[in-house]
């Protein structure tokens, strides 16, 4: 049973309600959330002005850019005790956990806001919809209904962490009617501290609604179509190139990995040019060779690089011009590596990543 | 004549124990297949994991990586971070269906030659009934 606060409001105007209070009694110094740029463009921007909330969209059913990626950015030389509110899904929060991990970004800077997340829709259906108001009732609706959604993100379908960990408030969406319910788990003491002077009508309920137990149920089996889609690793190396053999190498899977942080990355660098020679010398001995080569190299090398921090976001799907199904591949063989360690990206804030550790005893039947 | 194959082996060798090791094993004339490509390396650590994943896309058969014992790292913790990402990289294998057997993670001393030996032996036959490793041949890497 957790402590929840109801605002007799939608989700939308309650919590633009509260962000609007943080901003008044200068809790924080600005707001992260998702805020309309344009006819039907919506992008994560920081809100300082009140009138301008009016126009954000915290929960739009879209994630334009993971907001861990983005924040990440926008932290870079942000004084200490300056606390900023972010309005995030709990995939981008996970990734900001291990961002933070790995020295990129400052948690207790921020006041965080999450969801009982129903999803989002892929970039391309939510930009280029005819009809936006029945594109976002029916989100309204299968949330509701704590239902799968086929037209939102396969990833979202088949996500298992759509409970925010670690949020200081989370709003929930599932299970709830957004258009007339604003229910707030406080999960913090700093989120009871920064609240303390609203007025909150309190009552007791379980965040493990019937809905929600019921949408796990439903995503597990979504994850595990998902996963078998890929005929991986059964087709071996033949089923990698089938996966794979359609990637154009534009790399816009990395641009918006929120995991991948490098300033340089080693694909770019001189390591990862294939000169005339090499690629002779290979064309030589296998017939011919595709110019430039490693692009199964690129993704593989990739997974060895982002796979334990991978959080399942599928913003890496959204952008893939060729429609690889990339989270499936990532998704499902960070977990494999995940699950070895024990492991969950982003579940808690003081735990190492694995490869960062070891214990002394372990893995002896990895040793030969 | 139908001569049997040999696969080739690319090894990892950590400076301070598994190269001394091939070392004692060469300089004691022990007999082994001439199936491995050495590279020597400080530790078992330096070997990124996309080194294994390259030599794997451009043809090698196998791939092995020797070091120190757990414990007797020179460098004290080297080898168990080695262990761990070695264990990442064979999961990501296993997920990829790229053959996992193809990698092999050895803890070969300096003092034990005939060990080498027996791991190269070991790895090479076990190699040989896997067989060539089909990336060689393939256009798309």
């Amino acid at each position: 049973m957790a402590e929840i606060m109801k605002l007799k409001k939608s989700a939308d105007a309650g919590i633009k309600d509260i962000l609007k209070y943080l901003l008044e009694k200068k809790k924080v110094t600005g707001a992260f959330l998702l805020k309309k740029t344009g006819a039907g463009s919506v992008h994560y921007s920081l809100v300082t002005n009140n009138d301008e909330m009016e126009r954000s969209v915290p929960f739009a059913p879209v994630m334009p850019e993971n907001a861990a990626r983005m924040l990440t950015i926008f932290m870079k030389q942000k004084p200490p005790g300056e606390p900023l509110a972010v309005v995030v899904r709990p995939c981008e929060l996970r990734a900001l956990v291990e961002l933070s991990k790995l020295g990129q970004v400052d948690l207790s800077q921020l006041f965080v806001i999450s969801v009982s997340c129903p999803g989002v829709y892929p970039i391309k259906t939510y930009l280029k919809a005819e009809k936006p108001d029945e594109l976002d009732a029916a989100y309204k609706k299968s949330a509701a209904n704590g239902e799968i959604q086929k037209d939102l993100r396969a990833t979202c379908n088949a996500c298992e962490h759509f409970l925010p960990i670690g949020a200081d408030i989370t709003v929930l969406l599932v299970g709830k009617d957004m258009d007339s319910a604003c229910d707030i788990v406080m999960n913090t003491e700093k989120a009871r501290d920064y609240l303390s002077g609203m007025e909150l009508k309190k009552a007791e309920e379980d965040t493990e609604s019937k809905a929600v137990v019921s949408l796990r149920k439903k995503r597990d089996a979504e994850r595990e179509k998902l996963f078998s889609s890929l005929p991986l690793p059964d087709a071996g190396m033949d089923g990698l190139i089938q996966v794979l053999g359609k990637c154009i190498q534009c790399y816009g899977c990395r641009s918006v990995c929120p995991i991948c942080y490098c300033t340089l990355c080693y694909f770019d660098s001189a390591n990862n040019e294939s000169p005339a020679p090499i690629s002779e010398n290979e064309a030589g001995k296998r017939g011919a060779v595709k110019v430039p080569s490693d692009t199964l190299f690129y993704h593989l090398g990739r997974i060895t690089h982002i796979g334990i921090s991978c959080v399942g976001c599928g913003a890496c799907s959204d952008v893939c011009p060729a429609e690889i199904p990339l989270p499936a591949l990532y998704y499902r063989s960070g977990k494999m590596i995940q699950d070895m360690f024990e492991y969950t990206p982003g579940k808690n804030r003081d735990e190492e990543r694995p490869l960062s550790v070891f214990k002394e005893e372990e893995l002896g039947e990895y040793e030969h | 004549m139908n001569e049997e194959f040999t696969p080739k082996i690319v090894g990892f060798l950590c400076n301070w124990c598994s190269y001394a090791g091939a070392d004692l094993a060469g300089v004691s004339r022990l007999q082994m297949p001439p199936s491995l490509r050495t590279i020597r390396v400080m530790c078992s650590s330096r070997v990124d994991p996309l080194f294994i994943i390259k030599a794997l896309l451009y043809g090698a058969d196998g791939v092995l990586i020797a070091g120190c014992h757990p414990g007797d790292c020179h460098y004290m913790k080297g080898n168990y971070y080695a262990r761990r990402r070695f264990a990442m990289v064979k999961s990501l294998l296993e997920a990829t269906g790229f053959e996992p057997e193809r990698v092999q993670l050895s803890w070969v001393s300096a003092s034990e030659g005939i060990r080498f030996k027996e791991t190269i032996e070991e790895f090479t036959n076990k190699l040989r009934k896997l067989g060539r490793n089909k990336a060689a041949k393939k256009v798309f890497v």
